[in-house]
């Protein structure tokens, strides 16, 4: 197979083709560059591209393989990371004017040295929401990411980059962040999958943070094999991210069948209520295939949600303070007003949220005594039309952008480990995503009852437009 | 528990506050963001006040550093 063709499949192919030299992955890393100059300017996914360092890394992978050595999992695989990581040589701007200031990074980010560690190739630098407050996928310094299923449609955020590349064949692998949703917005907007780990799991070391006690780290990938390859080579201890808990790698590439042994829930209450035509559909038909037997209720999710709100808020705009200070007009004007808000909350709202935070941890995770996996929409539409401004929930029109995380921010809100799934299309022909949901630190289950989807064809990425 | 909750705050009780807590931590707010700044405070206390009327126990404690 060329290349060419192997940049339309998945990771997982490109490794073994690379491996068993039925390609190079220096033409790997070529046809992906090549793809990127000429598909780029449509997307907009790319804010920077790494070609010399990526053809580099390429030889290197390939001359691994010509000596008989082992050249990774991921070999020749190329990736591209959120503009938020640091890429040694680039000014990380985090979808910033501000942070294309910076001096550029000594150092990679954690977790792009562990995927280079794998053997893939880093090929560049994505677009984002600046500085993550972001679930479109628009930003006005760099513009937009577009939806590589409808240019006209949000990529969304604020992983938005990711989702593009990814989902528009450019990479068939990239880095993402999530807060509130910005790894599982943009996977189900763009019809890929997306792995949210649990909180604490993965290092986000050398990745600038937007809400420190709700940001997660993970990949965007066009297979679960895909998610579980990458995650497994980003796990392990590292003592540069304070969040991280002191837990073992648990390694989950070859672990993925035995999802018919799980007790499988579909998510009542709030998790079925205000979705538009589509969305709901592809949970139950998930549920269907994976045999749920039952619905459960999580307690207080819209509460939840409004905590999730006030504590993004509070430490995005703390984290802030000094930027907000000296050049607040260098700020997109979506993120600004709320960063500056969130920056002057009292502590008493901010205190409350994180002891409803705990209370609502317990009640969710009593839930997993009896179940092992839950399923829930991802997003209560499919992408809208960029600058699309507000939505009808609930029969009242509301903003747009806050209420894109209706049904992710519950979740991480409480560091839950979570699969996206490309679950079908909406009936305008748009992808629309379910999330796959285990307890804490049971990736494993959710990777295998995404998996089992995948395998029964139920969750897979929709076709492009020709 | 005397069951009072907080209510949303106004837009002048947003702007009230905005000013306070400006001056508290001398971080000024731009007159072209001050109008977004307080529709942003007057959706930040409705939340708030959702929370803040769910009854919590002395020993629900607080997470600031979350594990999960």
């Amino acid at each position: 197979m060329s290349a060419e063709a192997l940049l339309d499949g998945d990771a997982g192919s490109i490794a073994a083709a690379v491996r068993f030299r039925s390609v190079t992955a220096e033409a790997i890393a070529a046809a992906a560059l090549a793809r990127i100059a000429a598909r780029n300017t449509g997307l907009g996914a790319f804010t920077d591209v790494t070609a010399e360092r990526a053809l580099a890394a390429a030889r290197a992978v390939d001359a691994k393989v010509a000596r008989g050595e082992d050249p990774g999992p991921l070999a020749g695989v190329p990736y591209a990371a959120k503009n938020l990581f640091d890429i040694a040589g680039l000014a990380t701007r985090a979808g910033s004017r501000i942070g294309r200031d910076k001096a550029p990074a000594t150092r990679d980010a954690a977790m792009i040295r562990r995927l280079d560690s794998a053997g893939a190739v880093l090929v560049g630098a994505l677009n984002m929401g600046e500085y993550a407050y972001d679930f479109t996928g628009e930003n006005a310094h760099d513009g937009p990411s577009r939806n590589p299923h409808d240019l006209g449609r949000m990529a969304g955020g604020s992983s938005g980059g990711s989702g593009a590349a990814v989902g528009g064949r450019l990479v068939p692998l990239a880095l993402g962040t999530d807060t509130n949703g910005s790894i599982r917005v943009p996977a189900a907007f763009c019809g890929v999958f997306g792995l949210k780990p649990t909180y604490g799991r993965l290092s986000r070391a050398g990745a600038m943070l937007f809400a420190a006690s709700l940001d997660h780290v993970g990949p965007i990938a066009r297979s679960v094999r895909d998610l579980a390859a990458a995650y497994d080579a980003m796990q392990g201890r590292d003592e540069e991210d304070p969040a991280q808990a002191d837990v073992e790698p648990v390694p989950v590439a070859d672990r993925l069948g035995g999802a018919s042994s799980l007790r499988v829930a579909v998510a009542g209450g709030h998790f079925r209520d205000n979705a538009a035509p589509g969305v709901l559909e592809a949970v139950d038909r998930a549920a269907a295939s994976l045999g749920a037997s039952r619905e459960v209720v999580l307690p207080e999710a819209a509460r939840a949600r409004a905590a999730a709100f006030v504590i993004t808020a509070t430490e995005g705009g703390n984290l802030h303070l000094e930027r907000l200070r000296t050049r607040p007009m260098d700020y997109d004007p979506a993120t600004r007003d709320r960063f500056l808000a969130g920056a002057l909350l009292p502590a008493g709202w901010y205190l409350a949220a994180q002891r409803f935070r705990a209370w609502y941890r317990r009640a969710v995770l009593a839930l997993f005594r009896e179940v092992d996996v839950i399923l829930a929409p991802a997003v209560p539409l499919p992408a809208p039309p960029i600058g699309t401004q507000s939505m009808v929930l609930g029969g009242a029109t509301v903003p747009l952008r806050p209420n894109i995380g209706l049904y992710t921010q519950p979740l991480s809100f409480i560091g839950l480990p979570v699969v996206c799934a490309p679950g079908g299309r909406s009936p305008e022909g748009l992808p629309v995503g379910v999330q796959v949901i285990a307890a804490p630190w049971r990736e494993d289950r959710a990777l295998a009852a995404a998996a089992a989807l995948e395998a029964a064809g139920v969750a897979r990425c929709p076709g492009l437009p020709a | 528990m005397t069951g009072v909750t907080p209510k949303p705050l106004t837009e002048d009780e947003a702007e009230a506050l905005m000013e306070a807590a400006s001056r508290a931590l001398s971080l000024p707010v731009p007159e072209p963001c001050r109008t977004g700044t307080i529709a942003n405070i007057v959706a930040a206390s409705s939340a708030a006040a959702f929370v803040m009327a769910f009854p919590l126990g002395d020993t629900d404690e607080p997470a600031p550093v979350f594990r999960a």
